[in-house]
């Protein structure tokens, strides 16, 4: 079995190889949500039934060839560092790091499919892929499904679909998403009117970070809300379509701006470049906003094209969780805001043009 | 007026107010008698049911006020007070004991009311009885419409079998 250690070192294998493809969907993820028939849901249950539940699907789901050389814990054998660093890497939601005793998670090497032991439902299955691929990561979620079927009996009804803790996922139990990055139509003024006519159309949207309608580094999420009425098929050529659009209104957008003003673009990646290669202390928040920038400069081609995909591991290695990991302890704000500066310097510096690269001369 | 439950002529009359939500059954002697209503116990149920465990509330609930507007689901006790409070349920059968209640809720949730997507395997068969019974249904409207009366016999036997089979099957969910 995989340690928490060797997870982390290996980069989730949609974070490498982006290119033109991820330059805006940067991920597509599908998660199914299933219980056992006749057992009271995750929430409902007593300790016992729980920890019955976690100790019964996790030995049926290491037998997933997939599932070879895995990663399979309870979340009561992690600290909350390493529950968090889990949260960041989107392989553990939010409400299931605040669960412990009988929750557990089953990750595979590549870190394409994770899946969740007794979250709110007795199972969810989570596949990622990258890009806007949502039918491959459906399918990919499917053949667990497929695998466990005939092993477990489901909690099913036929008028209703797949029975969820929850109504709101009720039916098919799927939501599929793509995470997407705007920052064209952010800076052109036009990103309000969009995510007011992707909720007209019934789906959800909102900002990877921060709270409410912020939304750090323009990274945005879009999924479908709906999950009863419509086949995963429907739900999942509709969501395609949508975000499709959407990538395309940003590559316009971003092609206007650069026709209409260049030298507001360049500036606004120039002085996100100065800061990121100079700065000594840095907040999650101000690095996203830059990190931000930066990638579109990689993707308009004013800087090197390498920086994309350093951009998207940075987006992830420098929240607190993970920078807390690497120093091997828990660290305050401000020490934090010191190393994250100096992590982005280090990874920026090979790939940046050398005629700012001048840190090098101040050692 | 008829009982609920049988052909005989009702006696018994049941009102219960639940959140200022009225339900009314007409039940006869011997149907009132089986469900615990003329239980001289059962007019002091507001009583009992204040100082009583959940476990226990649940055996004083009439079976027939249960259907899909239960006060508590029978297979894991999770109440419909619960439900309201925070939106979850209990465990699947939840969805049968308080299904009259969910179902107002899911046409503001979900894009239809009715699972149009994957069954688990063993239940495609099941998918596949019932279209055939939706197909036999409409050879039978056809076979009539052309007066093709011995099809059409042919046809109700079949129907009656696919059914038959079906509702064994569902009873068994």
């Amino acid at each position: 079995m995989m340690r928490f250690s060797t997870l982390l070192k290996h980069p989730s294998d949609w974070m490498t190889g982006h290119d033109a493809e991820t330059s805006v969907v940067v991920t597509s993820r599908v998660r199914l949500a299933r219980n056992l028939k006749c057992v009271p849901f995750p929430g409902w249950a007593k300790k016992g039934r729980r920890g019955e539940v976690f100790s019964h699907l996790k030995g049926l789901l290491q037998e997933l060839p997939v599932m070879s050389e895995g990663f399979a814990h309870e979340l009561s054998d992690l600290d909350s560092l390493q529950k968090q660093v889990l949260v960041e890497r989107h392989l553990i939601s939010r409400e299931q790091a605040a669960r412990s005793e009988g929750s557990g998670s089953v990750v595979n090497r590549k870190q394409t499919l994770s899946l969740m032991i007794n979250e709110e439902d007795h199972l969810r299955i989570q596949a990622i892929r990258p890009s806007l691929q949502l039918h491959e990561a459906y399918e990919l979620a499917l053949s667990v499904d497929k695998f466990l079927e005939d092993k477990i009996d489901y909690a099913f009804h036929p008028k209703w679909g797949f029975l969820t803790a929850c109504p709101t996922n009720l039916g098919t139990g799927m939501r599929a998403s793509s995470m997407l990055h705007l920052p064209g139509l952010v800076l052109s003024d036009q990103i309000g009117q969009v995510l007011k006519g992707i909720g007209k159309l019934g789906l959800a949207v909102r900002g990877l970070y921060g709270e409410g309608t912020e939304s750090l580094g323009n990274l945005y999420q879009i999924s479908n809300q709906s999950t009863l009425g419509e086949s995963e098929t429907q739900i999942l050529s509709r969501l395609t379509k949508v975000i499709g659009d959407v990538a395309r209104y940003e590559l316009q957008a971003r092609a206007k701006l650069l026709e209409d003003d260049p030298l507001m673009v360049q500036d606004h990646i120039g002085r996100a470049t100065g800061i990121l290669t100079f700065a000594r202390i840095i907040t999650s928040k101000e690095a996203l906003t830059h990190l931000s920038m930066l990638r579109l400069g990689s993707d308009l081609g004013i800087l090197p094209e390498s920086l994309l995909e350093i951009c998207d591991r940075l987006f992830m290695e420098t929240q607190p969780a993970h920078l807390q990991w690497r120093a091997g302890r828990k660290l305050p704000p401000d020490i934090r805001d010191a190393m994250r500066a100096q992590m982005i310097r280090e990874q920026l510096q090979p790939a940046l043009p050398a005629a700012i690269n001048i840190s090098d001369s101040e050692k | 007026m008829k009982c609920d439950l049988c052909e005989e002529k009702a006696t018994v009359f049941y009102t219960q107010v639940t959140n200022g939500k009225m339900k009314k059954t007409a039940l006869c002697e011997s149907c009132a008698q089986k469900q615990g209503v003329t239980d001289p116990n059962g007019l002091l149920m507001a009583d009992q049911l204040m100082g009583m465990p959940l476990a226990q509330k649940v055996a004083e609930t009439p079976d027939f006020l249960k259907e899909g507007a239960a006060a508590v689901c029978p297979s894991c006790q999770f109440s419909l007070e619960d439900y309201r409070k925070v939106g979850r349920l209990g465990c699947g059968d939840c969805y049968l004991a308080f299904g009259a209640e969910i179902e107002q809720r899911l046409s503001t949730l979900h894009k239809g009311l009715e699972h149009s997507g994957r069954a688990p395997s063993g239940l495609l068969e099941l998918e596949l009885k019932r279209s055939l019974i939706d197909r036999l249904n409409n050879d039978l409207e056809k076979a009539i419409a052309s007066e093709d009366y011995e099809a059409a016999a042919t046809i109700r036997d079949e129907l009656q079998l696919a059914t038959k089979n079906l509702s064994e099957e569902e009873s068994q969910l």
